[in-house]
């Protein structure tokens, strides 16, 4: 037995030491010869040089930015063959394979032409480094920093409607039917700024007017199961906004819009005889000196609102700063400060005066102030392999007049160190951990605190460039103590006076094949989990809108079993097809419900989600004519019931086409989900389905664009949740300038 | 070298198409203007009020129902009311159906509404439940008459016992209750006097555990009476508990005691045995 354990120790020192070896000896940072890859990056019809195109040295770890005359330099070069990968948004990917690095290569000259559409981007929000989006395990979608800004005059979530399977009520984020309505409580969906959570630490929701859109380079939402490696709040999909660099050169952005709310075409809902209007203004200036980047935004959103107590007013400013070491590491910083002043109308009083709130409620408002600051660090090690650190502080402060609830600060503080390591050419590890402390103090459920630590490990290997074989898993730990101070409200003898711990290991195999060059399919099968959030265990005895809300401490978290098939088919340059099966079959699921005039947070024993999505993406005579199709047809059900779920439709479709002719642009979209069949609060309803219509006209001239447009063209009277009218018809107009 | 490209024509044809097709479902589709304020007919009616209310009273609400389906009875939202003595009218929200009446369920202050528990009436002609149809067209429906009494829901006695289950008793149970009912009540029952409007007045239902331990101990508050009969009644699964065959569903034989109001808890010993239903 001694022996045993002896050579086991040995063995495992022997391990670790080939690590180390591995990790800080690899080419590159010993002895061995060193080249550099440099060259220019033009755009092939305009002849220009492209400043920020990203050049990556596949098989590596090594990578750089063009310049402003778009050319770039990478030193340290272990000697050898690779391939080049030329990407920028808006431009079509190049590989240049089998590039000789020895102490005399040539430089590249490399000409981007422009893609209207990205076929296959490079992404970072599925394995948590860049790869080309053909090339993972899951079903990934791109939309751009100009996309997400013309799609979202006001809420930058409302841009998101424009992807497939995603559906927003309100605040909350739903992918292929994961979440239901819950004011974004305990979402599913883990949505992210540059890689750091932005969920909030009691509600485990998303504040989302502090994000700019003006600051966004790109957003990817990753549909599908992410708990492999993002844990648990990632079960139902991944939105992840990656905010832009500071410009090389000096840019001042402005953005003014003004509208207004058009009356409802039902007469009978008339409640206000002012001009409803609304108005938006962003400015962004950056600026680059030497290595150090910085960009600051400001925004501001006003609106009387559509409906009775809906007016709101909100401030955002955020700051952002690079700093390039000469070594090629990174310093990020990033700090957010938003104010939200709105009124509150949680539920209609009847459907005859569907646009007045409940008696009880009018008047009531909630103010609502979060700070968030993350800082990353980031630095190659070697060719091969690079760490990154991470550390994030949000404070939340939420102050609702609605029952006796007063604020209640909520402090999350977060860090990661995660590392990659390419072996070989084709295989990469990503490894790492997250941590997160959560500091709520609250009179709604007490002083509570929560400790989060998840190590994750998920390894790549291509084969032969048509197989793409992805193995992982993570594990979570999660500690809530039983609290020293209940809240006021709270009937102590009900609470369970215990630590809760949650645990889970989530594993994932993914699979990726290409048959032929143009076709993509991929195969994976995944174990998420997501744990109760502070609110969904805590929050009791508050009445809101006549119902009383009630803790469940006792609530276990919820875990799930994912299976996808799907397929991409490139059919022309600027035409690709998409499709998904899916299953998703979820034990335990957290829901809410009402009994009696009590809601509470309840595990739903069995839930299954199965369904199919299709995307077409493509653009048309001569890049003039856009054509976009998303259909997604689910069935989220209980599975002892055979119900659905409360707040899922089971077919959503989106269409949206543009036209484009010089200098002018017209948009249209329509979105289609058909009717709910249940919600939370009791009471009679009727449920129709959503068919929205928006269109939108852009002119642009030298650096100003005009716009103008209407959302809820046909004024089509809709709730995609409890008692609670959707945006009637409304006006825009809008500039935006660039200096 | 400028590379032109060749529009093949199907494309255009193909586009062209599919534009019209998707303009029309756009137009067909949003061509209505979706929820409809008079979505909900009103129905309007009088509640006739026998006794006092009870002073942990939250309300009386109503609800269209069926009478083999209660818990599926949609309890109306706000009710307007006016007053005139012991009778009020009313005015709910409706929906589209047939239902065989408008039941009325009493509210205990700070507790969930519980329908079976707390009935207290329905409308009703001759002992009778009056059906109300309403329709798409019907924007507001004939005047009803829903009886309420408070008398059962008056709870200022006590009483407290233990209930013997004999025999084995059957999974398919839906609803397991014990019933507290004045004896004139029940002598009108057994005579098969008993309709469903008197039923739903004047018998308090408490329900029990569906899987009952051998000897289950109770404790209630009730209706102050002299006689006051308590007995176990039962429905199987696809059962209405509420039909006045209910009466077939009764465990016999009944035990009777006197509950005094703001008085100690009466006590009584009852015996149930499956199989031997009256």
């Amino acid at each position: 037995m001694k022996i045993y354990t002896s050579k086991s120790n040995f063995f495992l020192k022997q391990t670790f030491c080939l690590l180390v070896f591995l990790i800080f000896n690899t080419p590159g940072t010993g002895q061995s010869a060193h080249g550099e890859i440099s060259g220019k990056i033009t755009d092939a019809q305009t002849g220009e040089a492209l400043p920020g195109v990203n050049i990556s040295v596949l098989g590596t770890v090594l990578g750089a930015s063009t310049n402003l005359d778009g050319e770039f330099s990478i030193m340290r070069v272990p000697y050898g063959i690779y391939d080049i990968r030329i990407s920028m948004i808006g431009y079509r990917k190049v590989t240049v394979e089998r590039v000789n690095i020895s102490h005399d290569t040539a430089p590249l000259d490399i000409k981007l032409m422009e893609a209207p559409i990205d076929i296959d981007p490079v992404v970072v929000s599925v394995s948590k480094w860049a790869q080309e989006a053909n090339n993972t395990a899951s079903a990934v979608e791109v939309m751009t920093g100009k996309e997400i800004m013309k799609r979202s005059p006001i809420r930058i979530e409302d841009a998101l409607e424009a992807a497939a399977g995603v559906q927003i009520f309100q605040e909350n984020v739903n992918i292929r039917g994961s979440d239901g309505f819950t004011l974004g409580i305990g979402s599913r969906v883990l949505v992210m700024m540059d890689g750091v959570p932005l969920m909030t630490s009691d509600l485990g929701s998303v504040n989302w007017f502090m994000v700019s859109p003006f600051d966004l380079q790109r957003t990817e939402i990753v549909r599908g199961a992410g708990s492999a490696i993002y844990g648990s709040s990632a079960m139902g999909g991944v939105v992840n906004f990656i905010t832009r660099d500071p410009g090389l050169e000096s840019k001042t952005y402005v953005r003014s819009v003004v509208g207004f709310h058009d009356k409802f075409a039902q007469k009978e809902w008339d409640w206000s005889k002012k001009t409803l209007d609304y108005n938006r203004l962003d400015f962004v200036h950056s600026k680059q000196i030497d290595n150090l980047g910085m960009r600051i935004s400001w925004s501001r959103s006003y609106s009387k609102g559509y409906q009775e107590n809906f007016s709101h007013e909100r401030y955002n400013l955020s700051y952002k700063f690079n700093y390039l070491f000469p070594d090629k590491s990174r310093l990020s910083f990033f700090g957010n400060y938003m104010d939200d002043n709105s009124d509150l109308f949680v539920l209609w009083d009847n459907q005859e005066n569907a646009s007045r709130v409940i008696s009880t409620e009018r008047g009531k408002r909630q103010e609502r102030y979060g700070l968030t600051l993350f800082t990353k660090y980031s630095r190659p090690l070697s060719a091969k392999a690079a760490i990154e650190l991470r550390a994030y502080a949000n404070q939340f402060l939420l102050g609702i007049q609605a029952g006796d609830l007063d604020f209640s600060p909520a402090l999350g503080l977060g860090g990661s160190l995660q590392g990659t390591y390419m072996p070989f050419e084709h295989a990469s590890f990503i490894w790492g951990s997250d941590f997160k402390y959560d500091n709520t103090n609250s009179q709604v459920y007490g002083k509570r605190k929560a400790w989060q630590a998840a190590p994750y490990l998920q390894a790549e290997w291509n084969i032969r460039k048509k197989f793409n074989l992805t193995l992982g898993g993570r594990y979570d730990y999660y500690k809530i103590p039983k609290a020293d101070t209940l809240s006021l409200a709270t009937d102590s003898t009900r609470f369970v006076a215990k630590d809760r711990i949650f645990e889970h290991f989530s594993p994932k195999l993914g699979l990726n094949y290409h048959p032929f060059e143009s076709t993509t399919l991929r195969a994976s099968v995944s174990n998420g989990f997501k744990f109760p959030v502070i609110f969904q265990l805590f929050f009791d005895n508050q009445e809101i809108t006549n119902i009383t809300f009630v803790a469940n401490d006792t609530l276990k978290s919820e875990t799930a079993w994912s299976y996808e098939f799907g397929f991409k088919q490139t059919i022309t340059p600027t035409w690709y097809v998409e499709g998904a099966m899916f299953y998703s079959e979820i034990t335990d699921m957290i829901e809410p419900g009402v009994i009696g005039v009590n809601a509470t947070f309840f595990n739903t024993r069995r839930v299954a989600i199965p369904g199919v999505e299709f995307v077409s993406n493509s653009r048309w005579f001569d890049n003039s004519l856009g054509l976009k199709v998303n259909l997604t047809y689910l069935n989220p059900h209980n599975v002892d019931t055979g119900k659905l779920l409360l707040h899922r439709q089971k077919f959503m479709a989106f269409v949206g086409a543009s036209y484009k002719f010089k200098s002018f642009e017209f948009q249209v979209d329509y979105k289609y989900a058909s009717r709910q069949k249940g919600y939370l609060f009791p009471g009679r309803h009727q449920f129709v389905p959503q068919k929205v219509a928006d269109a939108r006209f852009f002119f642009r001239w030298y650096e100003y664009t005009l716009m103008a447009g209407v959302n809820n063209l046909f004024n089509y009277a809709y709730t995609l949740r409890d008692k609670f009218l959707e945006e009637n018809r409304n006006f825009y107009i809008g500039w935006t300038a660039e200096f | 070298m400028r590379v032109s490209i060749k529009r093949p024509q199907r494309w255009q044809i193909f586009f062209i198409g599919f534009m019209i097709a998707l303009l029309s479902v756009v137009i067909h589709g949003c061509n209505d203007h979706g929820l409809d304020p008079n979505f909900f007919p009103k129905v309007t009616g009088r509640l006739v009020i026998d006794g006092a209310q009870p002073l942990k009273t939250d309300e009386i609400t109503l609800a269209l129902g069926l009478s083999t389906d209660f818990l599926r009875a949609v309890p109306s939202g706000d009710l307007s009311l006016t007053a005139e003595s012991d009778t009020v009218i009313f005015q709910m929200e409706g929906v589209i159906g047939r239902f065989d009446a408008i039941f009325a369920i009493w509210k205990e202050l700070g507790t969930p509404l519980s329908i079976i528990e707390n009935m207290v009436g329905a409308s009703c002609i001759d002992g009778a439940l009056t059906p109300i149809e309403i329709t798409k067209d019907s924007k507001q429906t004939d005047t009803v008459q829903v009886n309420v009494s408070l008398r059962k829901v008056n709870r200022r006695a006590k009483v407290r016992g233990t209930i013997t289950f004999n025999n084995d008793w059957p999974d398919d149970i839906d609803n397991l209750a014990l019933i507290f009912t004045p004896v004139s009540v029940l002598f009108n029952a057994s005579g098969g006097g008993l309709n469903v409007c008197t039923l739903l007045q004047k018998m308090d239902i408490r329900l029990l555990p569906k899987k009952p331990t051998a000897k289950l101990d109770f404790f209630y508050h009730v209706a102050p009476g002299d006689s006051i009969t308590a007995l176990v009644a039962y429905n199987k699964v696809g059962q209405s508990l509420f039909q006045p065959s209910i009466i077939s569903e009764l465990t016999f034989p009944p035990t009777f005691f006197r509950a005094v109001a703001d008085s100690a808890a009466a006590k009584t010993q009852i015996t149930a045995n499956w199989g031997q239903t009256k």
